[in-house]
């Protein structure tokens, strides 16, 4: 009996190792050595074809002035995707030539040694205009004199609501708020309440949020002043005052005053669902399909000021490719001054010649530059990009799961909450 | 080949974004048992692949018999048990997302009998029961077919003879229905089981392994250490956890399946 036990055991894990027995599959492309023309893969995550277009147009113009290079392949996957993918084709040593990346990612990658210092390739190309790049925008992809990473697109979150609902409570447009210098959380909620009172309609959509995206949050967050952790991503900053005022903040919205989804619960801002939104600039096309009027507004300011968030995406080279150099010469073809001229029709870009109004409006095509220049002078003023840790997967992961746990559930006590938070992502900070 | 290549690198520490690799041994897997995580996840695990296949047998073999009768329309039914199973698990999931949020269609139902509204998705063990349940509603229609094929494979002369014997309705369906179909709901058993260990998409739309790890099962928690934690190490030890159990569980049943199945022996 137990000889035919172990036998079938035997067998069925045989049969699992057979099963498993489909190899991984190589990786493309030649090492260009050579002397052969090398193709290039580019990842990013555009949707939208016009986008596409315009990124093979590039490529074809760079292969163009480039002997050396046959093809530049542009691949689309999504954001999450490109999180799974990339790591995946790193550790497995067969990563495209170069990518978008977070911002969030930064850190991770270059304490990796992920990514090319293009700095040498981007001073030497013709007519880059090094000087041109806004330093403060470089800074989470500068070490010292390397440079990881260029970024061409500065998108912030703001504030998209519908004029109709605030027009049939009797309520001030917010834009005159803004303009008055009284357009903050408190009078936002104040708002939000009576909105829902009279329309039965959500207050406000934290737009992709859905209590598992703490990054959503940050306009709250910077509007109280606190920060997940500290400068150098070393020590948990969770348990603050100020966090613990803007979780407060979140939870009486969410719970007592019900003016935005509880979690599991689904609303829709571009259906007419809600009577606000907070999301990145870059969702202004969904407004041409809605029904309603509407306008946008920086989002709302708090005891910590004005804090505008901006996300961040630079172009990067993978220092695990197989053609480094002319990954990197991409790179500074894709963000020298003419195609960042022509991609800011769709990313507010990051060289300082191209930081105003208009070129936002190019980039906005269903805004006016009238409703664009209060959201770009708080960018310029109040800007501030998601805070990076060193381990940054990791921690987000954590930070997510923590706060779906203890914070997010209605019968939680905030403070406890969150140094129960501390307590989770301390382990995976650099400290 | 990939299984060894897992093996291999469960018994490393791997820098996925650098590429570096060193050795640690049983590190990976001893970081995983004493983890804060491991237990719960590992409890889960057990809890669904127990409920959804002792569950999931019982249903199909439930609807299978009523679905064996000669009445009129019947397979109207039978085509009905089966088309979710033709939807995929992510358009399903989603679906019933929408029905179970907070003040969702579901709540609207309860409401009517005055119960307080339920957290559906937002607890532990009703969670977990709920995944089950949308799990169960999308997957029994395949084993409601198996195990009607099973049914009408039973000798008919057979049952005809114990109905002579004075044999009653029960006494047929324990004696002669359950020792023919028995080959039958065995492999369907086994097979729903080793399915069961591999929940995933239903998990990551309706709960995202949440509140916090609650209704985290094991093959999530590899897609979480793998993909969103960039810990390929920790990952793969998993992956050879779950491994082992499946193996361990099917075996185990393969095992005793003398005794679960007539004329095994002969």
């Amino acid at each position: 009996m137990r000889r035919r036990i172990i036998g079938a055991t035997a067998l069925v894990a045989t049969a699992a190792l057979v099963a498993g027995c489909a190899g991984p599959s190589g990786s493309s492309g030649g090492d260009g050595s050579s002397g052969e023309p090398v193709e290039l893969r580019f990842l990013l995550w555009a949707t939208n074809p016009d986008q596409l277009a315009l990124f093979d147009e590039l490529g074809e113009e760079f292969v163009a002035a480039n002997d050396d290079v046959s093809k530049v392949t542009f691949e689309s996957v999504t954001l999450s995707d490109l999180n799974t993918l990339l790591p995946t084709w790193l550790a497995s040593n067969s990563p495209p030539d170069a990518s978008w990346l977070p911002v969030e990612s930064s850190i991770e990658y270059m304490n990796a040694e992920a990514l090319v210092d293009l700095n040498p390739t981007l001073k030497e190309a013709d007519g880059y205009d090094y000087e041109d790049l806004a330093d403060r925008m470089q800074e989470p992809w500068r070490e010292g004199d390397a440079q990881f990473g260029v970024p061409f697109s500065n998108g912030p979150l703001i504030m998209y609501y519908n004029k109709d609902l605030f027009a049939q409570s009797g309520l001030e447009d917010p834009s005159a708020a803004v303009e008055a210098g009284t357009w903050d959380w408190d009078l936002l909620r104040e708002d939000l309440q009576k909105i829902s009172a009279d329309s039965g309609k959500t207050g406000l959509i934290f737009d992709a949020f859905e209590f598992k995206n703490w990054v959503r949050m940050l306009p709250l967050i910077r509007a109280y002043g606190g920060t997940p952790w500290d400068e150098g991503g070393e020590e948990c900053l969770m348990d603050s005052p100020e966090m613990e005022a803007a979780y407060t903040a979140l939870h009486e919205m969410v719970y007592d005053e019900k003016i935005t989804p509880r979690p599991g619960q689904q609303a829709d801002f571009w259906g007419g669902g809600a009577a606000t939104t907070i999301a990145y600039l870059g969702s202004n096309g969904l407004l041409a399909d809605v029904d309603f009027e509407y306008g946008v507004v920086p989002t709302p300011a708090g005891p910590g000021g004005a804090g505008q968030h901006v996300g961040q995406s630079a172009m990067v080279a993978y220092s695990a490719g197989k053609h480094t150099d002319a990954a990197a010469r991409l790179v500074a073809y894709l963000t020298n001054p003419e195609s960042m001229r022509k991609l800011s029709a769709y990313y507010p870009p990051s060289r300082t010649s191209l930081l105003n109004a208009e070129t936002m409006e190019a980039s906005a095509p269903v805004l006016d530059a009238a409703q664009l220049e209060p959201i770009l002078t708080a960018v310029l003023e109040n800007g501030t990009f998601t805070p990076v840790a060193p381990n940054n997967a990791e921690t987000t992961a954590a930070l997510n799961a923590a706060l779906d746990q203890f914070v997010y559930g209605e019968d939680a006590d905030i403070p406890a909450a969150l140094q129960q938070v501390c307590a989770a992502i301390q382990p995976t900070l650099g400290g | 080949m990939t299984t060894v290549q897992s093996i291999w690198l469960s018994l490393n520490s791997i820098n996925a974004l650098s590429g570096a690799t060193k050795f640690v041994g049983m590190e990976n897997y001893v970081n995983l048992v004493t983890g804060d995580r491991f237990p719960l996840v590992f409890t889960n695990t057990v809890f669904f692949v127990a409920a959804f296949s002792i569950l999931n047998i019982a249903v199909a073999m439930g609807i299978a018999l009523l679905l064996n009768n000669r009445l009129r329309g019947v397979n109207i039914f039978r085509a009905a048990v089966f088309i979710p199973a033709l939807v995929t698990m992510v358009a399903w999931a989603l679906v019933s997302r929408f029905i179970l949020q907070p003040e969702g269609l579901l709540d609207f139902l309860v409401s009517f009998t005055g119960a307080e509204e339920i957290p559906w998705l937002r607890s532990r063990w009703l969670t977990l029961t709920v995944i089950v349940f949308v799990q169960l509603t999308k997957n029994v229609g395949i084993n409601v077919l198996l195990c009607l094929a099973g049914l009408q494979a039973v000798d008919r002369e057979l049952l005809e003879a114990a109905e002579t014997d004075g044999a009653g309705r029960w006494a047929r369906f324990r004696h002669v229905t359950i020792p023919q179909v028995s080959p039958t709901l065995f492999m369907v058993f086994l097979l729903t089981v080793v399915a069961s260990f591999k929940v995933f998409e239903v998990i990551l739309i309706l709960t995202n392994g949440g509140p916090g790890y609650e209704t985290n099962v094991l093959s999530f928690m590899i897609y979480d250490e793998a993909f969103r934690r960039h810990d390929f190490g920790e990952a793969s030890a998993l992956a050879v956890i779950l491994l082992l159990m499946i193996i361990v569980v099917s075996s185990a049943l393969w095992a005793i399946r003398k005794k679960l199945v007539y004329a095994e022996n002969d």
